[in-house]
Formats: structure tokens, C-alpha cells, sequence
């Protein structure tokens, strides 16, 4: 039902209302001149007041039946065929996104949203009724909770990388400058994106044979603050190697397979090398 | 020749002999139980990280709208329990601990199994599956928190697995056996992910890149030109004379000129670059010193940044996330073009906070990508864009970005800020078909916002 309608229905039944006494005395006397009937009227004049009273009271009961119902709807009729607007739109987008809906994203409730959206009903558990209300707006995760969800705070953070880098560099290069440290955290960062690989800190520090400091068990003593730095800065995408693979002491001596590689850098007491 | 000089001869050997081997069974036991010890940190740390992975993901999955995009964070889900499951099945760790952890984990990994299945038959993820999806959140943020706890203690004092490790030898009566490592991480997607600053992580795969595109087309420079070009990015003080010599060549993705800068007597510390060969541009400059106290705020640091990169002809920048580390502060610094940002090309500028001296630059991420783009016009608008995103967001934001999408692809997107409870993500909606490309999560450490 029209907006407009309920208004004036609303508006009307307050005005018959408010003005029925002072019509009812104008009529009283137009019903003394008219005669005969006037004394029939005057004694149905109880009556048709009631009837008076009684039909300014319907008139006034459809009006907010009305109303109650329109808002009612308002809640659980959502969107249906003929509608157009943003929420149609959003619909069409999510219907489109599970591959219900192939055509375009025009805002308007047309026969291809009312089959995606039956289809989308019938795939759900829902009353294939072609309506989006409460129950498919919520499927379709296009309500909005009436309170907001509690989330807990997360507890993600890079302490744990931050920290096992620092070891390694400590283990393996606590003589090095600065630099030197950070080029041995960033061959560890390089490690963990190459294919070659584990894609983990730990899995690429831990890797047997890797590093020789952990596997005599030399890393695991307090590290300086100058290899936790180094190792943030390797965190932080510092690369002073170019993108270096391995590293290794040229005095001291290394499995001859290790020189094949191609050599990068050499920086202080270590050679880089992808 | 007394009598008893050969016994004790005989004695004495064996003793030795018995010293020799009984020095050899202790070296030999070391060994055995530093390999096994650093079999259970890898274990553990890799279980640590991948419960952390969970926890992120769980969160993402939480505010993801495309169904596209929640089944591959529901996937990962799955693996990554999988994952910390199995690494969990490794540690000695007594049944009260893993009995609960590994349950949980079992749990995570069939709930996003069935989600999966779900959405691959047209069904969306309702209201109760978003509140078990909650929950599930919550719990493994606990285990996270727990598990951090025990990686300090790690880290720490490393008796934590020596005690471990001298328990089992009581409990134990022959070697285990068992250590094969399970081989996991033959895959070739980065699956575990480390929190870092924004697309640092995944996304500056720039080792399978060859050639740097900002180099493209320039000439070779001598030595005498590189030492002048480090020369030029060096945040000078006034009045100190500086030095600059080739100490050596590094022929890594970029080959270049190692030069080395002196400021003499009193002008500081001795910093490092590399100048390419092609280009003359510099790849990294490090300055190995040490922050006093901080006398500079962030947001002089920033300006700082943007000013040092202004006056060496990088172009127009925006400064996206910042970390402190000591009493340093590196900003990541991201190329503008006609107001998108552009993120493959990213600098990294270090500012020592006690003076505001630039000591750090890192380009090489900038010189592989930077190049003038063909940027398509949005064939979405800003709102519709916002419609694509989960409801239950309060979102902010929606400027246009370019976003690497795997190594080679970018992908131009609106970058909508979202918060949900006391968290917040970034979320990127492709401005050509409005799909959700991608979300990230903030996250808060006392160094500064990282993302996963």
C-alpha cells in the first residue's frame, strides 16, 4: 500500500474525530427542518453516532494494521521482483560471486536475479520464494549484526623470528660488523622465499647441516643487541648480499661443491654466493 | 726389571683406552643430543609459527566476503593445521599439552575442511558458522598467546630443551629412532608467512626477476662515477669532508660497485653501498652505528625520509608503514602515479631517531619494478567497490593502489581500511571486476604495524 494512502486514512480518521460534535450539531438542525425524518433521525441520532464513531475508529484501525504490517515487512521483505537501488546491487554482486547470477550488476531486481536468488534459496535451506528477506540476507552475509560481534584481540607477532634470526647471526657471525650481520640474516630471509628451501625461519635454521653453530649447539647463548638489530633489519628486507643463497668462510675449509656456486659478494670473513 | 711394570703397563693402557672411548661415547652423545634438540626447536618454532598462521587466517576468514577468496583462506587454514599438527606429534611435550593442542588443531583443520565443501556447493557461510569460525578464533589466539610464551622461554635460557632433553634420556632405554624429518616443505608456495611491513612479505618476490625495469635502457658507469653517486646519497653533515672508494664489486641480482664512504675524523661512522653498474643507481647504503636516545619524533623521521628521497630524484612517494628497531626507524616508502600507489616499488629508508640522520636506504625492490604504468580506468566505482566487502566491517579508506598479486601480476584495487572489533585489516577490491583480491591483517607490535 501507498504511502500517501495510510497518511491520509491516519489524517482523516483524526479530523472525522476531532469535528464530529460540531457536525453533529449542524446536522441535528438540518434534520429538524427537514420534517418528518428529522424525528426519525433524532431518534436514531444515538445509533449514528455510534456508527459514526465506529466507522472513524475503523478507518483509523486499518491505517496502523496497515502501517504495523508495512514496517513488519519493512524487516523481513528485504528485496523482491521490481525493486531496484543499492541493495540490489550488493545482492547481484554477492549472488555473482558464488556464480548464481551472470548478469550485470544494474541495481535492478529483474527475472535473472529472481532465479539466481531462488536458486541461491533452494541451495541454502531456504523457502525458494524468489524474496530476499532476513533468512537469505543473512545467508547471503549481507546483514548486518544488530550488536557488534566480539572478536578477540589477536596475538600475532614477529618476536619468535626476530629472536631465532638474532641466535643464528650471533652463532654464526658474532665477529662480523654490522653488516656482516645483516648479510647473514639475509641470506636466512632469502632462504625461506627461494624454492630450494624451507619457507620458514625455523625450517631453514634448523635444516640439518645447515649452519654450523647449531649444530655443535654454539648459537644457544645470549645474543648482543647488535644481533637483534641485524636481524631486524634482515626482517625489514635489508639485503646487502643481492640476493645471496649461501655464505661460507673462504679460510677455513669448505666442501669444494660450495665454490661452484656463483659468488656474489664477500663481506668481512664470509663469501656470498647464490 | 720388576714384576709389576707390566701390569701396570697393561693397566694404564687400558685405562687409556677406556678414556679414549669413553671421551668419544661423551662427544658422541653431544652430537646425537644437539641434533635431536635442534630436531625439536625446528619442530616447535614451526608449530609456533603455523598456530600463528591459523590465528591470522582464522581472523581473515572471519571478513572475507567473496566466497573465492574464503575458501582459499579456508584451505590454508587446513594445511596450516595439518601442518602445526604434525610438527606437534614430533615434540616431547607431556599428553596434557599436545593432547588439547593436538584436538584443537584436528578441529580447526575438519571445520575448514567442511566450510570448503560448503561454499564449493553454492552455500554460503551463515550466522552460526561465522560464530563457530569466531570461537574458533578466540581459542587459537590463546594457543598462540601460550605457545609465544613458551618461545620466550626458548629463546631465552635454551634449558628449557636441555631439561626436555635430559628427561627423555631417563625415559628412554635405546636411541629413538624416529627422527626422519617428515618432508613438508617441498612446496613451492610460501606458506608460511612471517609478520612484516606491508607487501614486504609475500609479495617482494623479486628473486625470479632478472632484470631490473628502473635500469632499463641506461649506460654503464665507471668506478670514479659510482663513488660519486654514493657520494650524492649521503646525508651529509656540514662541515665534514667525505671519502669515497671501491672496496669491491658484488655480482648479485643487481652487479654493482661496493663503495665504501668515510667521513674522516669525527664525522661518524663508516658507511656502506652498492652503486650498480648500470644505472649508477644505489641498491643499499648501511651505516653500522649505533642510535643514542631519540630526540626526533616519528613524524620528523617520516619527513625526514620523504625529504632525503625527494632530493635524490625518486619521484613523487608515500610513506605507507613505519617499524622501530632500537632507536631506529625504517619507513617503507611506496611510488605515487596520478594518486594510486604503487607498491611493487617500494624503498625502505632507515632514520636514526637520535639526530634524524638517514643511516639505511633499500631500492633494490624499487629498481626491479619501477617503471611508468599503463593504469587502467576503474570500471567500479568506490562504492560498489565497498559493497563487496563483509557488512560487518566498519570501513574507512578506499583509495586506489596497485597490488603485486603473486610475482609478476599487479592489480589495481581499492585499499579499504576495515575494523572489526579491536582489529584491523586491510582489504583490496579489484577496481575492474570488484572481486576481493586480497586482505590483510594489522598487526600491532611495539615496534610499529607489521601485516600478515
Amino acid at each position: 500500500m501507498d504511502d500517501h494512502l495510510i497518511t491520509c486514512l491516519l489524517s482523516a480518521g483524526f479530523l472525522f474525530l476531532g469535528r464530529l460534535h460540531k457536525k453533529w450539531i449542524t446536522r441535528k438542525n438540518i434534520n429538524i427542518l427537514s420534517g418528518g425524518w428529522g424525528i426519525i433521525f433524532k431518534e436514531c441520532s444515538v445509533s449514528k453516532r455510534i456508527i459514526l464513531y465506529s466507522f472513524c475508529a475503523l478507518v483509523l484501525a486499518v491505517a496502523v494494521v496497515t502501517l504495523y504490517y508495512r514496517q513488519a515487512a519493512a524487516q523481513t521483505q528485504g528485496v523482491s521482483w521490481g525493486n531496484s537501488g543499492d541493495e540490489v546491487t550488493s545482492v547481484q554482486n554477492r549472488l555473482s560471486q558464488w556464480g548464481y547470477y551472470t548478469g550485470s550488476l544494474d541495481g535492478y531486481y529483474g527475472y535473472d536475479t529472481y532465479r539466481a536468488v531462488q536458486n541461491f534459496q533452494r541451495n541454502n535451506g531456504i523457502d525458494p520464494n524468489g524474496i530476499v528477506g532476513d533468512a537469505t540476507l543473512d545467508a547471503m552475509g549481507l546483514s548486518s549484526p544488530a550488536a557488534a560481534p566480539s572478536v578477540a584481540r589477536g596475538a600475532a607477532t614477529d618476536q619468535g623470528d626476530v629472536s631465532l634470526l638474532a641466535q643464528v647471526i650471533e652463532g654464526e657471525a658474532s665477529n662480523e660488523s654490522y653488516l656482516g650481520k645483516v648479510a647473514v640474516g639475509a641470506v636466512i630471509a632469502n632462504r625461506t622465499k627461494s624454492a630450494s628451501f624451507p619457507h620458514t625461519i625455523s625450517g631453514v635454521i634448523f635444516q640439518d647441516f645447515a649452519f654450523e653453530s647449531i649444530s655443535n649447539g654454539q648459537a644457544y647463548r645470549p645474543v648482543t643487541s647488535e644481533s637483534v638489530e641485524a636481524a631486524q633489519a634482515a626482517l625489514a628486507g635489508y639485503d646487502p648480499t643481492g640476493g645471496a643463497l649461501f655464505f661460507w668462510n673462504p679460510y677455513k675449509p669448505v666442501s669444494s661443491w660450495i665454490w661452484s656456486r656463483s659468488i656474489i659478494t664477500q663481506i668481512g670473513n664470509h663469501v656470498f654466493a647464490r | 726389571m720388576k714384576k709389576w711394570i707390566i701390569p701396570v703397563v697393561i693397566g694404564l693402557l687400558a685405562l687409556t683406552a677406556v678414556g679414549v672411548w669413553g671421551y668419544n661415547q661423551q662427544l658422541a652423545r653431544r652430537d646425537l643430543e644437539n641434533y635431536l634438540g635442534n630436531k625439536y626447536r625446528r619442530a616447535f618454532f614451526d608449530m609456533a609459527g603455523q598456530v600463528q598462521n591459523v590465528e591470522v587466517l582464522l581472523s581473515k576468514s572471519l571478513v572475507a566476503a567473496d566466497p573465492r577468496l574464503e575458501s582459499s583462506l579456508l584451505n590454508d587454514i587446513r594445511l596450516q593445521a595439518n601442518f602445526a599438527q604434525s610438527n606437534l606429534g614430533q615434540l616431547p611435550l607431556n599428553d596434557a599439552l599436545a593432547g588439547r593442542t593436538s584436538k584443537f588443531l584436528t578441529q580447526v583443520g575438519d571445520y575448514a575442511d567442511s566450510m570448503v565443501r560448503q561454499i564449493s556447493q553454492g552455500q554460503a557461510i551463515d550466522g552460526s558458522s561465522w560464530d563457530t569460525l569466531n570461537s574458533l578464533y578466540q581459542q587459537s589466539t590463546d594457543l598462540n598467546r601460550e605457545l609465544q610464551g613458551m618461545q620466550y622461554q626458548v629463546t631465552q635460557n635454551n634449558l628449557y630443551f636441555g631439561e626436555l632433553l635430559s628427561q627423555i634420556r631417563n625415559n628412554l632405554q635405546k636411541q629413538p629412532d624416529n627422527l626422519a624429518v617428515t618432508n613438508f616443505q617441498a612446496m613451492d608456495k610460501q606458506m608460511q608467512q612471517y609478520p612484516t611491513l606491508i607487501y614486504d612479505g609475500p609479495f617482494s618476490e623479486h628473486l625470479e626477476k632478472t632484470e631490473p625495469a628502473a635500469l632499463d635502457g641506461e649506460g654503464e658507469v665507471s668506478a670514479e662515477e659510482a663513488k660519486n653517486r654514493a657520494l650524492a646519497y649521503i646525508d651529509k653533515r656540514a662541515g665534514v669532508q667525505y671519502q669515497a672508494t671501491v672496496t669491491g664489486d658484488a655480482n648479485g641480482r643487481i652487479p654493482a660497485y661496493r663503495v665504501e664512504v668515510n667521513p674522516g675524523q669525527e664525522g661518524g661512522d663508516t658507511t656502506q653501498l652498492d652503486v650498480s653498474r648500470v644505472g649508477g643507481q644505489v641498491i643499499w647504503m648501511l651505516q653500522g652505528r649505533k642510535a643514542g636516545q631519540p630526540a626526533v619524533d616519528i613524524e620528523q623521521a617520516r619527513q625526514k625520509a620523504l625529504g632525503f628521497l625527494k632530493d635524490r630524484g625518486f619521484g613523487e612517494m608515500r610513506s605507507t608503514y613505519h617499524i622501530l628497531h632500537g632507536n631506529f626507524a625504517t619507513f617503507n616508502c611506496a611510488a605515487l602515479q596520478d594518486e594510486v600507489t604503487i607498491y611493487p616499488d617500494l624503498v625502505k629508508v632507515t632514520v636514526a631517531l637520535d639526530n634524524g640522520e638517514v643511516t639505511g636506504l633499500e631500492t633494490s625492490g624499487y629498481l626491479m619494478s619501477h617503471r611508468k604504468r599503463d593504469l587502467p580506468k576503474p570500471s567500479i566505482s568506490q562504492e560498489q567497490a565497498r559493497a563487496a566487502i563483509n557488512p560487518r566491517f566498519e570501513v574507512s579508506g578506499g583509495k586506489l593502489a596497485l597490488i603485486p598479486v603473486g610475482t609478476r601480476e599487479e592489480r589495481l584495487a581499492y585499499e579499504f581500511q576495515g575494523k572489526l572489533g579491536q582489529e584491523s585489516y586491510l582489504i583490496y577490491v579489484n577496481a575492474l571486476n570488484g572481486r576481493e583480491e586480497n586482505i590483510l591483517k594489522l598487526i600491532d607490535t611495539p615496534g610499529g604495524t607489521l601485516t600478515m
